[in-house]
Parts: structure tokens; C-alpha cells; sequence
């Protein structure tokens, strides 16, 4: 009985104890409003990997239109003429399920935060045309359907144009650029309208990069996010960029934020996004 | 776990003698009569200064609340032998006998059932061992007789040692910085190995093609003062054999028709062999000196269980070799003091082939690799150094203890190899082209480590003891700059730590113990932490790499404690219960925020963790006894927003409960039973809540049915673990569909026999 007496309050501590414990909220994102509505889609855009990370795709095409107009508010010449996003930012496994489409209709934040789980910063910086070169034959490194990479680029305010007949870059160990590619033809950046950028004496033109050869002074501003910015995927002429620099700027918000806005704005119930992508990336003997 | 299989006699702890860290042989007596634990004596000691260990004992209630097994002693916590119940710290000590009675074969066995402990293996077969929700190979100090067993280069110890030769470890939870300088961060374990006379000698063989040799012995070498002991084993296995459902390569090997959808990526790999031999010669004169030379050998040549990351590599083998050395002198100053020196050597190395991708494997369209991808990581480590300490008795109420050590971690040997390069695969493995290991540059591959402590254990009253310490290092660090995201060396510097402890043991009587601790603990980042770096592969994207910007992670640690101990009619009881309260700041931590290869980071906000430990043994007799263990604690980090912040990847309760019953007068039978919570991944980063897994609670039951010695010389066992086949999991670096999804599955029944010897 004393001994009895003696454990009774032990045991019942354990007892309690035993169901004392805590876990993370399940299938929860690193977010707020997780199911309001992030923007409307007008069908189903597909964002499997083997879509993604090989053509142009509607939801890439949007995260790089989002980057682009993060900086609406800086003056013109801040402001990107290209932004480019690597494809492996897109991904169809969610916290609690895989998805293979969005579906058309409204897209809640969780959902959009599923498919956007990266967070990174949005930033403009200025890149020489060789350098934007060489980011775009990076794009195509290893180009194989079979095998999608995450490095390949979505576009938004231009075009590329790639012959894949042509040799591709090569890289060393260390991931550093070995040899140059040549499979970037032609490179045409659309500027903004004369009514949003009427100091732009290009402005309303789409304008071909001279890329024989690209100039190494010369500059052009792009949107990336601080993934790219430090080299992720390979992007290694990023990171010769003074992230310093008076010129490089950072949109504030994390991207997914950013993105979430921009849908939700850009495109509401009535003006849904196309799930059909732009063309933008011209692929030539890719396979 | 408390106390020993002994004789039912009361014992008492009689002036336990100085210690010099590296084995302490308290003399547990009896009226008078030498208490052995089982065969033959230990060697007489010299006479030692009395040392104040704690409150003074009331001897009558002692007598009569003893337990039949002599208490729990440990030296980790003040560096003299002291009994569990009043040293300074929360402590456990495992003797052989507990070890014996319940099948307890190896070291993560037996650090399984103490309270706030956990143990578990990663792909690549290493055994890991959390403290208080932390897992951190760098976190834990283990000892092997008072030799640092982790290495310096990766902090990783040899641990799937066998007990067989093993008299008793102890483990201290908590900081223990404040003695034992870097890595003694989330908890100290010492491995104490037999030094005895006499000859033992043990033989087992079991499932999964087990089988094991031990001998140990020693000698007394004429009149002088002389003595030779020695301990040598080897184990050997085969290893379980467990299917893993799919890893990273198991589309492409799909897709190239080498492998079928419905097949798994193939079957786990645990074979492997282990020497472990040692001898210790000393010297202990009539006179009071004492010097000894000891050495330890350590190899174990074994396969990968799974592989380096996440794909299955059956061909991966892994060798490790340690060499322990050291040579001690112990001078008594009279009967107030004594002063120690010690030079040591330590050496660590290393040969870790992994295969990374299977035979057949395609690298790209039309290059496969017909033996499979590899990859080599070859060193060699080393730590030599030397320590002096000075214990004195001052005054009968103080024991003041000093120590100065100082010593060198260096790689002299490292190197990094691969049989693929791009597009191409080779026809054996060489250097990376263009690449360059940061282990070559001298600010990463050496460093010097030095400390000074001071503790005073002060017996304020006869019934309270208090203890103050306090410890001084320096640890040599490269001295790094950023720019343009890189982290560039500029040199080294020496970074100051200062480790505080306090501890305050009251002992009112009638059985009972208060304890109330703080201490301070450091761990410097390892080499491999600062320099670790990976070519940029399709295969290599997930993993983490070196940042030699890395600073050292503290711990602030509050304890306290409660133990009593009653007889129940004729039956005994002890209770002991404890809280603790952890402080991380700056914790060095993997995080995957890209999914690329990551660098190392410190985790700026930190972590919190609280937590309980409670025991209760009750005894009939020497004979029939159970006890029960629990743990819980409570994980968070400060740096991820509300919902994700618990850390929950170690179970967040455990329950250890074993009890032994006599069956007739020659045998004994044991059970035990272990159940763990539900683990889950943690959510550090948005892509960690992707990396969803969930590994349920277990109940892991074992059994031992053993003889009592027979013919006064042997005894046997049939030892059962996991006798009802739960199907028991790990977690893997990437549970996500297209890696891991499976985890990695555990052995689960397994059978062994041993016989053992002892003259």
C-alpha cells in the first residue's frame, strides 16, 4: 500500500506526460490566409516537371511577370527590361500532396504557396549583355526532356531564341563555366509601352541584343530572385554582381508574396490568366 | 538505471580515491571485506586525500535504504569518483552487471535506457545518439577511459562498441563544458573498461550471422607495484537484411529496364567485422605514485547499411581505425592533495567509399556506368596534447580542483575522390578536376585548443554541498570576410568560450537528495563543419557543405533534482525525478532552404528545450528487481513562425522498464520493454514541411533468460531482442516521393547466445 502510495503520483505525472506531446500543424504552410484566393486561372495549366523545366509554361510565365512589375515604382531606369525565373522554382510536390495541375478557377494561397515554396527575395540588377548571354545559354545546359532541368529559365518582357544543334556550355567540378555555349541565336527584349516608360526612347519597340559579340559593358536590368542572385542552379555570372551595388534593388517582400499580389491584381475572376503559355522561349532541335 | 547485482549487504562509498580521469577505482566496502562485483578483486589503491563528495551520510539510514546492488558511481561529474545520488550533476552509471543481467550487447544499447537518451542509425549505418530532443554528433562527449572517442574532424565516435570488456559507463546529462571543454555540450559519456585480475573470457553468436570473442585479464607483475591488464575483442555479422522501397536512382533505373516498378531498390547492407583491443600497464608503489601507460586499438570494416544520401549503395564500404594512447603520472602531496599529468595521442582514420549510384546506372543518354557511381573520402586525424591537474583538500570543507590542458586537432591527410566527372564516367577514382578541398588550407586543417578550469566542491554544512566551477578555452578559428556571397579566409584567431557551473546538493536524510544545478557548455564548430565542400553534381543537390564562418554554439543549462530512497517492509525503493531547462544560442544546424547544396548555418534565434527524467527501482532482493524510466521534454526554435516551431524528429517521450525475476537457483530471467513517441521531420524551412514522414511510436520488448555462474566460473545466456518483430523505422535526409519515401527500416527479431568465463 505505501509503496502503492508512494508511485501513485509518479505514475499519473508519466500518464499525463505521455500525452503531453506536440507536433507542427500537418500539411500547414510557412503562411498567412491560406485559403484566400491568390488569383483565378481561365484552365488547367500543368506544372509537372516534364512541362515545367522544358517550354514555356503559364505558371513560370507568371512568376517572372510578377518580378517584373515588383519594381513599378522605381524610376524607368531602374526598372527591368527582362526577368527571368529558373524553372526549379515551380514545384508540383505540395506540403500534403502532389498536384500535376492547377486547376482553372480560383487558386487559393496554399495552394500557389505549394507550387512557390522557395522564399527568396526579388531583386533588379544590372547584367552585361554577356552576361545575360551566358545566363541564357545556362538555361539550356544539358537540355533533355527525358531529364528536366531546373535551371531552365521562364521568361517575361522578351524573347530567346535557342538552336540546340549548336554546342552547349560545359562546366568544370566546381561548377564554374569551362567552355561558352553557343546555342542562344537571337535574344529581343520588349520594352514597356511609351505610356508606362515615355522616357524610354525604345519604349513600345522590341529590340534584338547584338550577341556577335555580346557586349561586356553594356548593360541590361533584369529580375531575378536571390536564389539566381547567388548562383543557385549554376548561375554563376550572377554572383560576379556586387549585390552592393547602388543599382541593385530588392522588391522588399519574399517572391511568393510578391507573386500573390500580382495575381491577385493582375489577374481577377474577371480576366483569369491563360493556361495556355506565351512564346516565348524558341527552342530549336531540343530534345 | 540504478545500482548492481550484488550480494544483500549494505554497502558504503569509503574515502574514494583521487581520480585521475581516466579510471577511478572506488573501494566499496563491506565491514571491512573487499566487495567484489563478480570474480576477482580489484588491485589495492594507494592512499588517497580525503576528498569531500558531497553531504556527509547519515550511515544507519544508508544501511537500511541501500539498495542490494552497491550505488551508482561516476566520475564525469566533479572528476572524482562520487556516488550518482550526491555528485553535482544528473548522472547515471551503468555497471556490467546491469549490463549482463539485461543483454545489453552494445554501447547504444545501453545508452538507450538511460533517461533522456535516445539511439538510432542514419543511411549510412552510423549509430546516432540524442540527449534531451538534440541529435548532434558534435554535442555529445564520449570517453573511452577518459579519452575523447569523438574525432576531431567530424565529432563522430566510434560507438557500436561491445560491452563485453566494458565494467561500467556512466553519463553525465547536462553541460559539462566547465570540466571537459568543447563538445561536452548536451551530455558526457565515459566508457570505463575492465581492469581487473583474473581472466575472462566471452563467446556469443546469434542472428544475422553474429558471432563475437572477448578476453580480458590482468596481472599482478611480482611485489613491486607493477600490473599488466588487457582486453581484445572481435565481433563480426552479416547484418539485417531489410528492403528499401525506392530511392533517388529508382526512375532512372526504371526507365533504363534495369530494375522493375514493383521491385524494391534493394535490401539493406549491415554487414561487418570490429577489433577492439587495449592493455594498460601501471604502476602503483607502496609509496602513492602512480603512473600508467595505456593504449587502445579500434577497427571496424563495414558496409554502408544504406548509402551517403539517398540512394541504396550495396557497395559502399567503410573502414575506421582509432588509436588511443596515453601515459599518466599521479603524485599525492601528502593527504591534502594530489597532482596529475598526462600527455595524450589520439589518431583517427578514415577510408569511406560510398556508392552513389547503382551498377548500371545511367549518367547520361548513352553513358552508364557499368560498376555504379563512387564516391571516396579518405583521413587522417589527429589530437595530441597534455593536461596537469592539481586536487587539493583545503581546510576539511573544501576540494579545490585546477587543471591546465592544451592540445592540437590536425588532418594531416584528406582527400576527396570520384569515378565520374560530368559526362563521363572513369575508370577508377581520382581527384575532382578543378577542384579544390578547403581541408588542404592550414586555417581549417589545424588547430591548437587550450583550457584552464578551477571547481571548488565546498561542504557548506554537513547536510549541503555546493559546487563552483568554472573553465577557460580557446579554440583556434579561421577569421573569415564576405564578399559577393562568399566567405573568404583570412587567417585564424583564437576564440575565447568561459564555462560557469554551480551545483547545490542538499541531503537532509532519511534517504533523500535536492539538487539544483547551472552550467554553461560550448562546442566549437568541427573541421569538417568549416570545410567540408562537394562538387556541384546532379547528385549532390540537397546536401550540406562546410562554412568557415561557422561560430561555436552555447548551451545554458538549469537543472534540478530529487531522489529518495525508502525500504518498503524488506523491499527497497528509490525515486529519482529531475527537470531541466536548455538555452541553445547560435546551434549549428542543417537547414535545406534551396534544395541545393547548403552550407551550414547558425541558427540565430536558437532553441529552447525543457524537459523531465524520472526513475524508480524497487528491489526484493539482489535477485528480483524492476525499474522504470521516463523522459519527456519539449523542443522549440526561436526562429520559425508559430505551428512550425516544435523540433520533433527525436521521440518527445520515451518509457525504458526491465525487471529481472529468479527462476529456481540457477537461472534469472530479464525483460525489458522500450517505447518511444511518434516522430516526425521538423519544419525549419519551408521545404522541410514538404519533406513529410511520419514514423509511428514503438514498443521494442526483449528478453534475457541467463544462469546465475555455474561451477563458480561460468555462465550463459540466451538473449532475445525485439521479440515481437516491431517493424521499427528511422528517419532518412530525404523521405520525399522520388528519394526516400520508404525511411529506413530497422532489424527487427534477433537471437543471441553467449558464454563467458572467468578465472
Amino acid at each position: 500500500m505505501r509503496l502503492l502510495k508512494t508511485l501513485q503520483p509518479l505514475l499519473l505525472v508519466a500518464l499525463l506526460a505521455a500525452g503531453c506531446v506536440e507536433y507542427n500543424e500537418e500539411c500547414s504552410r510557412f503562411m498567412q490566409e491560406p485559403d484566400g484566393v491568390a488569383g483565378y486561372l481561365a484552365g488547367d495549366a500543368n506544372i509537372t516537371k516534364a512541362v515545367v523545366r522544358t517550354d514555356d509554361n503559364a505558371i513560370g510565365q507568371l512568376v517572372a511577370e510578377a518580378y517584373y512589375h515588383a519594381f513599378d515604382e522605381e524610376q524607368a531606369k531602374d526598372r527591368p527590361q527582362l526577368s527571368l525565373v529558373n524553372s526549379g522554382a515551380i514545384r508540383s510536390q505540395g506540403v500534403c500532396e502532389s498536384r500535376e495541375v492547377l486547376y482553372g478557377g480560383p487558386v487559393k494561397r496554399k495552394v500557389l504557396r505549394d507550387v512557390l515554396p522557395f522564399d527568396n527575395r526579388v531583386v533588379a540588377l544590372s547584367l552585361t549583355h554577356k552576361q545575360l548571354k551566358n545566363m541564357l545559354e545556362h538555361s539550356v545546359f544539358k537540355y533533355d526532356k527525358a531529364e528536366p532541368k531546373g535551371w531552365f529559365l521562364q521568361i517575361y518582357g522578351g524573347e530567346v531564341f535557342f538552336d540546340c544543334r549548336e554546342p552547349g556550355e560545359t562546366l568544370d567540378a566546381e561548377g564554374m563555366r569551362a567552355t561558352e555555349g553557343r546555342r542562344v541565336t537571337r535574344v529581343l527584349v520588349h520594352h514597356r509601352s511609351c505610356e508606362e516608360d515615355p522616357e524610354n526612347p525604345d519604349c513600345g519597340k522590341s529590340v534584338e541584343l547584338p550577341l556577335a559579340p555580346p557586349s561586356e559593358t553594356e548593360t541590361i536590368r533584369v529580375a531575378v530572385d536571390s536564389f539566381l542572385q547567388g548562383g543557385g542552379d549554376g548561375f554563376v555570372d550572377l554572383k560576379a554582381v556586387d549585390p552592393n551595388a547602388s543599382d541593385t534593388l530588392s522588391a522588399g517582400s519574399f517572391n511568393f508574396e510578391i507573386v500573390a499580389r500580382y495575381f491577385s491584381k493582375a489577374y481577377p475572376a474577371e480576366a483569369p490568366l491563360s493556361a495556355t503559355a506565351e512564346d516565348r522561349v524558341h527552342l530549336h532541335e531540343c530534345k | 538505471m540504478t545500482g548492481t547485482y550484488q550480494p544483500p549487504q549494505a554497502a558504503s562509498v569509503s574515502e574514494p580515491p583521487v581520480d585521475d580521469g581516466t579510471r577511478p577505482e572506488p573501494v566499496l566496502t563491506t565491514g571491512g571485506t573487499a566487495l567484489a562485483t563478480s570474480g576477482p578483486t580489484a588491485p589495492p589503491e594507494p592512499p588517497r586525500p580525503s576528498p569531500v563528495a558531497g553531504p556527509a551520510r547519515d550511515e544507519a539510514a544508508a544501511d537500511e535504504l541501500a539498495l542490494f546492488g552497491a550505488e551508482d558511481v561516476v566520475t564525469l561529474a566533479t572528476r572524482q569518483a562520487q556516488s550518482v545520488s550526491v555528485a553535482p550533476a544528473i548522472a547515471t552509471g551503468v555497471p556490467e552487471d546491469q549490463m549482463r543481467a539485461l543483454g545489453l550487447r552494445t554501447l547504444p544499447e545501453v545508452l538507450k535506457m538511460v533517461p533522456g537518451f535516445e539511439t538510432s542509425r542514419d543511411v549510412q549505418g552510423f549509430h546516432r545518439v540524442s540527449a534531451r530532443g538534440m541529435r548532434d554528433d558534435s554535442a555529445l562527449l564520449i570517453l573511452y577511459d577518459g579519452h575523447r572517442l569523438n574525432s576531431p574532424y567530424d565529432a563522430k565516435a566510434l560507438l557500436n562498441l561491445p560491452t563485453e570488456n566494458i565494467e561500467r559507463v556512466e553519463v553525465v546529462r547536462g553541460p559539462g563544458s566547465a570540466l571537459y571543454g568543447t563538445g561536452a555540450f548536451l551530455g558526457v559519456v565515459n566508457v570505463v573498461s575492465k581492469r581487473r585480475e583474473g581472466l575472462e573470457a566471452a563467446a556469443s553468436g546469434g542472428s544475422f550471422g553474429s558471432a563475437a570473442a572477448h578476453l580480458s585479464g590482468g596481472l599482478r607483475l611480482g611485489e613491486s607495484g607493477w600490473f599488466l591488464y588487457g582486453d581484445a575483442g572481435y565481433t563480426r555479422t552479416d547484418g539485417y537484411r531489410k528492403p528499401i522501397v525506392s530511392d533517388s536512382a529508382s526512375a532512372k533505373m526504371e526507365a533504363a529496364g534495369l530494375k522493375d516498378e514493383e521491385a524494391s531498390a534493394g535490401l539493406t547492407n549491415d554487414s561487418g567485422q570490429q577489433v577492439n583491443a587495449g592493455f594498460e600497464i601501471r604502476r602503483s608503489p607502496a609509496g602513492g605514485a602512480q603512473t600508467k601507460l595505456s593504449a587502445r586499438f579500434l577497427h571496424e570494416d563495414r558496409a554502408a547499411l544504406v548509402g551517403l544520401f539517398d540512394v541504396l549503395g550495396r557497395e559502399s564500404n567503410l573502414l575506421w581505425s582509432v588509436i588511443l594512447a596515453d601515459l599518466s603520472h599521479e603524485q599525492p602531496l601528502g593527504k591534502s592533495g594530489a597532482l596529475t599529468a598526462r600527455a595524450f595521442f589520439d589518431q583517427q582514420m578514415v577510408d569511406r567509399l560510398f556508392q552513389v549510384a547503382p551498377r548500371g546506372y545511367q549518367l547520361v543518354d548513352g553513358v552508364s556506368a557499368p560498376v555504379g557511381l563512387f564516391e571516396r573520402t579518405r583521413f587522417t586525424a589527429r589530437t595530441y596534447g597534455g593536461e596537469l591537474g592539481l586536487d587539493l583538500s583545503i581546510a576539511q570543507s573544501h576540494r579545490l580542483s585546477l587543471g591546465l590542458s592544451g592540445a592540437v586537432q590536425d588532418l594531416p591527410k584528406y582527400s576527396y575522390q570520384v569515378n565520374w566527372e560530368q559526362e563521363e564516367v572513369l575508370a577508377e577514382l581520382r581527384d575532382p578536376t578543378g577542384f579544390t578541398a578547403r581541408q588542404s588550407l592550414k586555417e581549417l586543417n589545424r588547430r591548437l585548443v587550450a583550457g584552464a578550469f578551477i571547481q571548488d566542491v565546498w561542504r557548506v554544512h554537513e547536510t549541503l554541498s555546493l559546487t563552483l566551477g568554472l573553465r577557460a578555452d580557446v579554440t583556434q578559428l579561421p577569421k573569415t570576410s564576405e564578399s559577393g556571397g562568399e566567405v573568404l579566409i583570412e587567417g585564424t584567431r583564437m576564440v575565447p568560450s568561459l564555462n560557469p557551473r554551480l551545483g547545490l546538493v542538499w541531503s537532509p536524510g532519511e534517504g533523500w537528495n535536492f539538487k539544483l544545478l547551472y552550467g554553461r557548455a560550448f562546442r566549437a564548430p568541427t573541421m569538417q563543419e568549416l570545410a567540408e565542400r562537394i562538387p556541384t553534381t546532379d547528385l549532390s543537390q540537397g546536401r550540406f557543405e562546410g562554412n568557415p564562418g561557422l561560430q561555436p554554439a552555447t548551451i545554458d543549462t538549469v537543472e534540478a533534482g530529487v531522489e529518495t530512497a525508502t525500504a518498503v517492509g524488506e523491499n527497497k525503493v528509490r525515486l529519482r525525478a529531475n527537470g531541466f531547462f536548455n538555452n541553445f544560442s547560435d546551434p549549428i544546424m542543417a537547414i535545406d532552404t534551396s534544395g541545393n547544396i547548403i552550407p551550414l548555418s547558425n541558427r540565430k534565434l536558437g532553441v529552447l528545450v525543457w524537459g523531465a527524467e524520472a526513475e524508480v527501482r524497487f528491489e526484493v532482493s539482489s535477485r528480483a528487481y524492476t525499474f522504470i524510466n521516463y523522459s519527456w521534454f519539449r523542443a522549440i526554435d526561436l526562429a520559425t513562425p508559430k505551428g512550425f516551431e516544435y523540433l520533433v524528429n527525436v521521440p518527445q517521450y520515451r518509457f525504458n522498464w526491465a525487471a529481472q525475476l529468479p527462476l529456481g537457483r540457477h537461472f534469472d530471467l530479464a525483460v525489458l520493454a522500450q517505447l518511444g513517441a511518434e516522430r516526425r521531420n521538423n519544419a525549419l524551412s519551408q521545404l522541410e514541411t514538404m519533406r513529410y514522414y511520419r514514423i509511428p511510436a514503438y514498443a521494442l520488448v526483449g528478453a534475457q533468460l541467463r544462469t546465475e555462474q555455474l561451477a563458480d566460473h561460468f555462465d550463459f545466456a540466451l538473449t532475445v531482442q525485439n521479440l515481437f518483430q516491431y517493424q521499427l523505422y528511422d528517419d532518412v535526409p530525404r523521405p520525399d516521393e522520388g528519394r526516400m519515401p520508404g525511411l529506413l527500416p530497422r532489424e527487427g527479431l534477433g537471437a543471441y547466445l553467449t558464454a563467458r568465463m572467468r578465472y
